[in-house]
């Protein structure tokens, strides 16, 4: 299985756990399928398949307040908690694999500077793409590593063995609505790529 | 119909095998008894009526054939059986059955010669050297050995507790009785409870590591589901009868079992490969229940109540099934035909979903281990071992039981917010101005109301410490492998040669002291709740409804945070962990730990809990929100806290110190910041490798009010 595997610098994010209720917001540390997808769509309108995560040891979470301001009654709604990603040393380092398509050229993703996840206009979740490469993947069992629609699975090449689903919010094509679609989450066991399984190990369970 | 005949209307009780080996060792030589069977007991010359109840029979679980040739073996043809057995053959074949697969669960096998020492056959000298490598000051072996606390046995006989139950003649007339009288196996079990504990199933050297208690009652268990999987003996055309299982038609307890080893080089090096299958297979599930939820309200933790209560009902309509459970983790015994998805459909409809790991084996070579091994043989591509399992039809699974999760959901209603894979109820819960999402069933758990008054009225605005102790069955398993390794080499030398002894490590299976280590935690919970029952500032926030025969759980608990309560709490735990476990490791491979998570009582219990779950990795681990994040071993937390009391401390001044250590890295720099300004924390460093920060987060929890 071949990827376009681009590796990210990124200063400061946040990728929301769709976990939410009362004020505190958690943030998760894989890039779901959903997330950088909207991203690439965005700034390249193209229909991308791609998923990621961060490279251990290169972040540290911390916690960020701040407060929903009402526009209509100009007053500050109750304070929000929310985690974020921050450098452990001087950036936080992401892996994002793309399945390769006719449609596009690689060369796209050269020198390219996106934003991905939640607060961007408080200047979270600036991406800039370090290093691009074409690598091959063996296809082995293990779990799963990353987070992503179920419907896409095939196109990474991954076979689900026995799943954890959870669900991944997919926008309709006007970016106003959407529905939260089925998708495989980290430690379900798999056949995959052996970069999109945990700690990139094997297993030996019977199918 | 006299008192023996209504006797003899019981039920065969398998637990009942083994009631001989509580019989102590000067009765037995007093009344010329071999082993611990009674089947050649002279009944007559000692005046003692011989028992008759279908219990009776199980004595013939381990007979051997004598020299007179007409005579017959367990091992034999069940048609070369006995005449007198005619009533009791499928019971007995099956005890025999139950039996080897209990002692195959425990310990070491294969049964070969060479690999245990019969602590019975050994003078004083050599027991002697043997206690003395293990630090246990009795005068013989006798007793269980247990891997995490050696001198248990010691100690029970210092407070007057002894192994054997039966010591007169009046004990062994007591004994039959038993054996016509008993009316189930767990009355037995309750009754001899003490005694079971203290007796090793096996006293020959490696095996008395496991009480007789668990492997009875694991022989009960298997026993019972094996005889309600298995019809009348059939009769065949020949006029012979077979025992038929899962549609599998045996003679002989080989046939059923197959070998029951895989492969191994015997003491000559000759490579043995255990290639005999058998034709009765049956499962081993170890089952982790896991709770996707987030906490986001404090009656949301009701859920593990609502997990207490469903464990209770799989424990109770599963009860033989269930070979042992915690509040988290399930292990099954099941029989092929069984629905596991039937088994766990509750836990399903309320969100949780259970990660098993599932073997199916040969009942010859079924154990709590054969998963890593089968795993591993598989990976190192050891061709002979996965040619025999291959052989055998051995499968290991990992199998994910999720509630049904439909394939997408609109964005209105929402997904529940706590459980994150049901639609939620088209109304909110309203609270505090807050909308909140959440599904029909996570609405009743949140609807069974406050776990407990004051958190929300009387604590309001105070910092709270919620602390919750783990057990981890992974770590469990490698460490009691790894301890179990060490007790060999300790009393393996010169003088008590132990044949063949890779293979014993290698073979050791753990589940049987793992029951017993399980057993001790739960022990040393209770104690520690007792030990803080009057203390108003500590909850326990999920109590047991009695009603339902439900145990508290144990496990979570929550106070408002002072420093003496903190230091109370961490001190109680390693004083108890010396109690129970004081031969165990206490570091990051303890299988036990304390996590404590400090923070003001609004912050999200979810966050609590994840800490819980994702980061208790040490013995003591500590979360204290948005100050520090560390963890310790039972070493240095005793170190740190015994410096304090004695430590007048500058904090500016250490902070200094560590500050300048982070920002230079220089070792030097900080040996001689400490050495000037703050000796004992120098030791500490010096001695120990206990870094400043280590220090100071524990002073500023426990004792940070004596500034200097």
């Amino acid at each position: 299985m071949k990827f376009i595997k681009l590796n990210l610098e990124i200063n400061s994010i946040i990728i929301g756990e769709r976990i939410k209720g009362g004020v505190f917001r958690p943030c998760q540390t894989t890039i779901p399928s959903s997330t950088i997808e909207g991203a690439l769509k965005h700034y390249l309108g193209l229909d991308i398949k791609a998923v990621g995560y961060f490279v251990e040891d290169t972040y540290k979470i911390q916690e960020l307040t701040y407060s929903v301001k009402d526009k209509m009654l100009q007053t500050a709604k109750m304070p929000i908690f929310a985690n974020y990603l921050a450098p452990k040393d001087k950036k936080i380092l992401a892996d994002i694999f793309i399945v390769k398509d006719n449609s596009f050229s690689i060369d796209l993703f050269n020198g390219l500077t996106f934003r991905m996840g939640a607060l961007k206009s408080k200047g979270f979740g600036k991406c800039k793409v370090a290093e691009i490469k074409e690598e091959e993947y063996q296809i082995v069992q293990g779990l799963l590593k990353v987070k992503l629609f179920e419907n896409e699975a095939e196109s990474f090449n991954i076979t689900a063995i026995s799943p954890i689903y959870g669900f991944l919010f997919r926008p309709d094509k006007y970016s106003i609505g959407g529905k939260y679609k089925r998708a495989l989450f980290p430690d379900s066991l798999v056949k995959a790529p052996k970069i999109l399984l945990k700690e990139k190990e094997e297993t030996y369970y019977d199918k | 119909m006299n008192e023996k005949d209504i006797m003899n209307k019981s039920k065969f009780i398998a637990e009942l095998h083994d009631i001989g080996k509580l019989v102590d060792d000067s009765l037995k030589s007093k009344y010329g008894i071999i082993g611990h069977t009674f089947i050649d007991f002279n009944f007559t010359k000692f005046g003692i009526i011989q028992p008759s109840s279908p219990s009776w029979w199980g004595q013939y679980h381990e007979k051997t054939k004598k020299k007179n040739s007409y005579d017959w073996k367990t091992e034999d043809n069940i048609n070369n059986w006995s005449k007198d057995l005619k009533n009791y053959i499928k019971e007995l074949f099956l005890l025999i059955i139950a039996d080897h697969l209990a002692s195959s669960f425990s310990r070491s096998i294969p049964r070969i010669s060479g690999a245990s020492l019969d602590t019975t056959k050994l003078d004083n000298n050599e027991q002697n050297n043997i206690l003395e490598k293990l630090n246990i000051e009795l005068d013989t072996i006798r007793g269980i050995i247990k891997l995490w606390n050696k001198n248990f046995y010691q100690k029970e006989e210092k407070d007057g507790n002894y192994w054997a139950y039966f010591k007169t003649k009046d004990d062994l007339k007591n004994l039959f009785d038993e054996i016509d009288g008993c009316k189930s196996g767990d009355d037995f079990l309750k009754k001899y409870k003490k005694n079971l504990l203290l007796t090793p199933e096996d006293k020959a050297i490696p095996r008395n590591i496991t009480s007789l208690y668990t492997h009875i009652m694991l022989v009960g268990k298997i026993f019972r589901v094996l005889i309600k999987n298995v019809p009348k003996p059939i009769k065949n055309t020949d006029s012979s009868i077979s025992i038929s299982y899962n549609r599998k038609d045996v003679k002989k307890t080989i046939d059923a079992e197959g070998d029951n080893f895989i492969c191994y080089k015997d003491k000559t090096g000759k490579l043995k490969k255990g290639e005999i299958k058998g034709e009765w297979q049956a499962r081993f599930i170890k089952c982790n229940i896991k709770v996707p939820h987030s906490f986001v309200r404090l009656p949301d933790i009701n859920l593990l109540k609502k997990r207490e209560e469903l464990i209770n009902n799989i424990v109770v309509n599963y009860k033989d099934n269930v070979l042992f459970h915690t509040s988290d983790f399930i292990i099954l015994f099941l029989p092929l035909n069984v629905n596991l998805d039937e088994i766990f459909k509750e836990f399903s409809e309320y969100g949780f979903y259970i990660e098993c790991t599932e073997t199916i084996a040969d009942l010859g070579i079924l154990s709590s281990i054969l998963d890593n091994k089968t795993l591993k043989a598989r990976e190192e591509k050891e061709q002979n071992r996965v040619k025999v399992l291959e052989k055998r039809n051995t499968k290991v699974y990992k199998k994910i039981l999720y509630p049904e999760v439909t394939e997408e959901i609109e964005i209105e209603p929402f997904i529940c917010e706590v459980c994150q894979q049901k639609k939620s109820k088209n109304e909110p819960w309203i609270h505090e101005n807050i909308h909140e999402w959440i599904c029909d069933k996570c609405w009743k758990i949140r609807q069974m109301g406050e776990p407990f008054r004051e958190y929300t009225e009387d604590w309001k605005d105070e910092k709270v410490c919620w602390f919750k102790f783990s057990i981890n069955q992974d770590k469990l398993e490698k460490w009691l492998i790894s301890s179990f390794s060490d007790y060999i080499d300790c009393v393996d030398n010169e003088i008590h040669k132990i044949k063949v002894k890779d293979v014993i490590k290698e073979e050791f299976h753990t589940l049987s002291p793992q029951i017993d280590f399980n057993y001790d935690y739960k022990e040393m919970l209770k104690e520690f709740w007792e030990e803080f029952k009057n203390e108003e500032d500590m909850k326990k926030p999920i109590k047991a409804d009695e009603r339902n025969n439900e145990k508290d759980y144990n496990e979570l608990g929550v106070f408002k945070y002072s420093e003496e309560l903190t230091k109370k709490v961490i001190n109680k735990f390693c004083e108890l962990f010396d109690k129970y476990f004081p031969d165990c490791s206490s570091n990051d491979e303890s299988p036990i730990c304390l996590s404590l998570s400090i923070s003001n009582i609004k912050y999200p219990i979810r966050d609590h809990w994840k800490y819980f779950e994702t980061e208790n990795n040490n013995f003591l681990n500590i979360q204290h929100h948005n100050v520090f994040k560390d963890n310790y071993t039972k070493e240095e937390i005793e170190l740190i806290l015994n410096k304090i009391p004695s430590s007048p401390i500058s904090k500016s001044s250490l902070y200094d110190v560590i500050e300048t250590f982070e920002r230079l890295n220089s070792d030097f720099e900080l040996t001689i910041r400490l050495k000037e300004k703050h000796k004992d924390i120098f030791e500490l460093y010096a001695n120990y490798n206990i870094m400043p920060k280590k220090f100071l987060n524990i002073f500023r929890l426990v004792g940070g009010d004596r500034e200097k």
